[in-house]
């Protein structure tokens, strides 16, 4: 199991603040060489997904079970947004090696820490 | 304070295809479909429809007859050299990507390829050993190009192709759609409630083809024709 935890009471961040958290593995079945934790971005809608890996870091892990922190800055962009064709959903990703048991949780980088609508202003 | 992430995105996106994809939380509970008139329509974002290109290509396969172990055996038996055979949309590039992975669980060096002239040559200056060649859309190579595949490959490796008609390999599996089929698709993805008679005129109006189908679905949901 891998959990991801984030040290503020929300998942939302403005550009230039930080996400900070922390990763918790165990029962991975066997020791763990590293974690890798991602901040990427990927898009979901009608047509082909793009996938950006934007950050990464690798935390040591030399056990089956065990937790670490990770740090990065929101950049600048681009925004989390959605439209009716595409989506751009911004996530932390991590994934242990060597098995790359994986988990991610899905965050929002925008202006005042929340998702920007294209088109579609009844949407809530 | 430290506190658990709210929203959790359940496959990972960059190891999509490595076993790592699953369905979004969210699609866990069943839609239901409703028609809306202009009124009412209520326009969702790209995130949240259901007919999303990763939730459409997440539906797994399903043979016309018999399982993986069973047409396995039977495209052995072919020595892996044969064809799936089927008009557009109707899932033959999912068998071969689907195909791709069972291959290489055991122990095949499957290469994955569309229809190139470079690509296509390149693969035949350069056969593995255990290489099985997965030619999607062959029959948009040039004739002298397909005869050369087929012959130069003959004994040296497999080849598994899609095609829409019977070629010069022999037919591995028949795909063919139907409202039946497509139905099946929709509660795959979740979805149920549409009524047959316009599950069935949305197929005709598709001829048959489920990737069109799912497309225009899509453009219904994103409009917020149907919720």
């Amino acid at each position: 199991m891998i959990a991801i935890d984030f040290e503020t009471k929300r998942n939302a961040f403005s550009s230039g603040e930080k996400i900070v958290g922390s990763v918790r593995w165990s029962e991975l079945g066997e020791p763990v060489e590293n974690i890798e934790v991602r901040l990427i971005w990927y898009t979901q809608g009608k047509g082909d997904r793009d996938v950006t890996i934007v950050d990464q870091q690798t935390l040591p892990a030399t056990a089956a079970s065990g937790q670490s922190e990770f740090e990065f800055t929101a950049p600048v962009g681009p925004y989390s947004f959605s439209g009716k064709l595409i989506s751009l959903i911004w996530a932390i990703e991590v994934i242990a090696l060597p098995r790359r048991d994986s988990e991610s949780t899905n965050i929002v980088i925008g202006p005042g820490g929340k998702e920007v609508f294209i088109g579609t202003s009844e949407i809530t | 304070m430290i506190i658990q992430a709210s929203i959790n995105c359940s496959f990972s996106p960059t190891l999509r295809g490595e076993g790592g994809r699953r369905l979004e939380e969210g699609l866990d509970k069943l839609l239901r479909i409703k028609m809306l008139n202009s009124t009412e329509l209520r326009p969702i974002p790209a995130r949240e429809n259901p007919f999303a290109t990763f939730r459409t290509d997440s539906l797994a396969f399903r043979f016309p007859t018999g399982q993986w172990s069973e047409n396995l055996k039977r495209l052995a038996a072919l020595r892996y050299r044969a064809a799936i055979v089927g008009p557009q949309g109707t899932g033959k590039t999912t068998l071969l990507h689907e195909l791709s992975l069972k291959l290489l669980d055991l122990g095949f060096n499957p290469v994955f390829a569309r229809a190139n002239v470079e690509l296509v040559e390149s693969l035949l200056s350069n056969i593995e050993p255990n290489q099985i060649i997965l030619l999607d859309s062959a029959e948009q190579l040039p004739r002298p190009l397909w005869w050369k595949l087929v012959w130069r490959t003959r004994g040296r490796c497999g080849l598994v192709v899609t095609v829409h008609r019977r070629c010069l390999l022999p037919n591995w599996v028949q795909c063919n759609s139907s409202p039946a089929l497509a139905r099946y698709l929709l509660r795959e993805l979740g979805l149920s409630d549409l009524d047959a008679a316009t599950l069935a005129s949305a197929f005709k109006r598709h001829r048959g083809n489920v990737r069109d189908l799912f497309r225009s679905l899509y453009d219904d949901f994103a409009s917020g024709k149907l919720t």
